[in-house]
């Protein structure tokens, strides 16, 4: 029972990571449609600019935070410019291959600069202490972890609300030349879209890097796949949906964790797989999507 | 007030508007008729920055408009309520008029501009929480003429308002664009329901295929119908 209620909450906090990755997607998509496949490399340019500031010497975990919040959010301002605007209006396809080509050249940056092997940056470690509530065992990071993801979804929700720019990025959603013709700039919208998908990426890559406590330039694969995987189990393009479908992935994985024997370790994350891929047989739409009618294609 | 001078507008190779020019003066009411395809959306959208010029030009208040982008266009008083309305259906009525004033300071006016829309149109106040996807056809034309009042323009364009809408809603429609006028209001009125607006248009221009087949007093239009259904087909009788 104490393990359960241990690995429950441990499950939110992995889905949580997973949900700020999702968010970062969605939002990107709902207002361009570009899925932004070099969204994880926002965990990267997190690790890396902690690991550069460290070794120039300082330190202090709170100040080594902040400057990856805002290295990240920087960088995904200055890829929206440099890289992104320039394919906007071009296929989906233009954009998808834009996205794969600017998460391979910050891979190669981080490869080369820095060093292909794993560096250590444990300057966020003291975060894997343990505490013990109520004779269960956690760590700092997990409350962290649920607690900041929830301030954070709550502050969306309240952007998106309560600003106009905000408005104007849920109606763009369904359709941009309209928000356009309100006298509000594409440009603005969209680099908001991408700003807020880089804070909430270094929120969930400062949690990632707390767990490791090593960064390599291939860190962003995997989150990447497992954030648009919760994209499209919660349906694709809703803000919602990327939330639940962060979470449910997260259980999911804790939940074969707890299930499978230690000698099937190697078959978690095909297993993680083929149950979203069983959930979306019964829900192709995902679990918060709205079915589009495609036609029937059947023989 | 607004100077269209020889524009053409292509899509691809696709030739849509060829050679039109069009003028509205200050406080006037203007028609700009025509049947499907004739041109007359993309006329109003390249207005509004949202399509190219080919050739020509387009001037407003006495400033080209040409280098302006949207956005610049809906600060010097141009606003476009488009065709099918385009309310944002995931938006509140409240959040849909807060987005029409989006090149407007949320000041004391502000405030004072929603309150002018709902007494406008009572049935919005009514709604002002419901989302634009959940009201009807005509509530959805009158969301959407509020929403550009927001921007406080001074000259307003609108793409077949009575577009789908029953007749007696149509009728109010109409009754409210002419009421628009007393608020120092001037207003280009594209519609195919040529036979109403002809009866309070100052002046009306039909389009055809592209091109401008009249210019002049709707009056006149309404006189020389036969020598109108050439043109435009059945829509003059
Ligand atoms: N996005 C587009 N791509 C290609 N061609 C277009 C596009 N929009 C309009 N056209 C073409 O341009 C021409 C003029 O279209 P437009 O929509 O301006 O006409 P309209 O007078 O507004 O017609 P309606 O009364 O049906 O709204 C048409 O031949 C149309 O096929
Ligand atoms: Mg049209």
């Amino acid at each position: 029972m104490d393990y359960l209620i241990e690995q429950a909450l441990n499950g939110f906090s992995i889905g949580a990571q997973y949900s700020l990755l999702a968010l970062g997607l969605a939002i990107v998509f709902s207002v361009m449609g570009l899925v932004n496949f070099a969204h994880g490399e926002f965990i990267g340019v997190a690790g890396y600019a902690m690991f550069a500031m460290a070794a120039m010497g300082m330190t202090d975990p709170w100040l080594l935070v902040v400057f990856a919040m805002a290295t990240v959010t920087l960088v995904a301002l200055v890829l929206e410019r440099v890289a992104f605007r320039p394919v906007r209006n071009a296929p989906p396809t233009t954009g998808l291959l834009t996205a794969f080509g600017v998460g391979i050249i910050l891979q190669n940056l981080f490869l080369l600069m820095v060093s292909p092997r794993p560096k250590a940056v444990p300057e966020l470690s003291a975060l894997n202490q343990t505490v013990e509530v109520a004779g269960h065992n956690f760590t700092i990071l997990q409350f962290l972890e649920v607690g900041v993801t929830s301030v954070a979804i709550a502050g969306l929700v309240w952007f998106l609300k309560g600003t106009r720019i905000g408005l104007a990025m849920r109606a763009a959603a369904l359709d941009f030349t309209t928000v356009r013709l309100m006298g509000m700039r594409a440009n603005r919208v969209i680099a908001t879209a991408f700003a807020i998908s880089g804070l909430l990426a270094s929120i969930a890559a400062i949690f990632f890097i707390a767990r490791r406590g090593a960064i390599d330039p291939f860190m962003g694969l995997l989150p990447v796949l497992k954030a648009f995987v919760a994209c499209v189990l919660g349906g694709f393009g809703s803000l919602p949906g990327a939330v639940v479908g962060g979470l449910l992935l997260g259980l999911v994985e804790v939940l074969l964790i707890v299930l499978l024997p230690d000698k099937l370790a190697g078959l978690r994350d095909a297993s993680v797989f083929l149950i979203v891929g069983v959930i979306l047989v019964f829900r192709p739409q995902g679990i918060l999507g709205r079915r589009v009618e495609l036609g029937d294609k059947t023989a | 007030m607004l100077e269209i001078d020889g524009v053409s507008i292509n899509y691809g190779p696709v030739s849509a508007v060829r050679n039109v020019s069009l003028k509205v003066e200050k406080g006037e009411i203007v028609a700009l008729l025509g049947p499907n395809g004739a041109g007359k959306t993309s006329l109003l959208s390249a207005a509004m920055g949202l399509r190219p010029l080919a050739a020509g030009s387009i001037r407003f208040k006495g400033e080209d408009m040409r280098r302006l982008d949207t956005e610049s266009r809906v600060r010097r008083g141009l606003t476009l309520t488009p065709e099918g309305r385009k309310v944002f259906a995931n938006l509140t009525v409240l959040e849909n008029l807060d987005l029409g004033a989006a090149t407007r300071a949320k000041g004391a006016d502000f405030h004072a501009d929603i309150e002018m829309c709902f007494e406008l149109f009572p049935i919005l106040a009514e709604r002002r929480h419901q989302t634009g996807g959940s009201l009807s056809g005509g509530e959805q034309q009158m969301l959407a003429i509020a929403r550009a009042l927001m921007s406080r323009p001074s000259l307003l364009m609108l793409d077949e308002p009575s577009l789908g809408l029953a007749p007696r809603i149509v009728g109010q429609i109409f009754r409210l664009i002419r009421d628009l006028r007393q608020r120092d209001l001037t207003i280009l009125l594209v519609e195919q329901n040529a036979h109403e607006v002809l009866r309070f248009a100052d002046r009306a221009y039909v389009l055809s295929t592209g091109e401008c087949r009249y210019a002049g007093p709707a009056a006149r239009l309404q006189e020389a119908g036969a020598l109108m259904q050439a043109y435009i087909g059945e829509l003059v009788a």
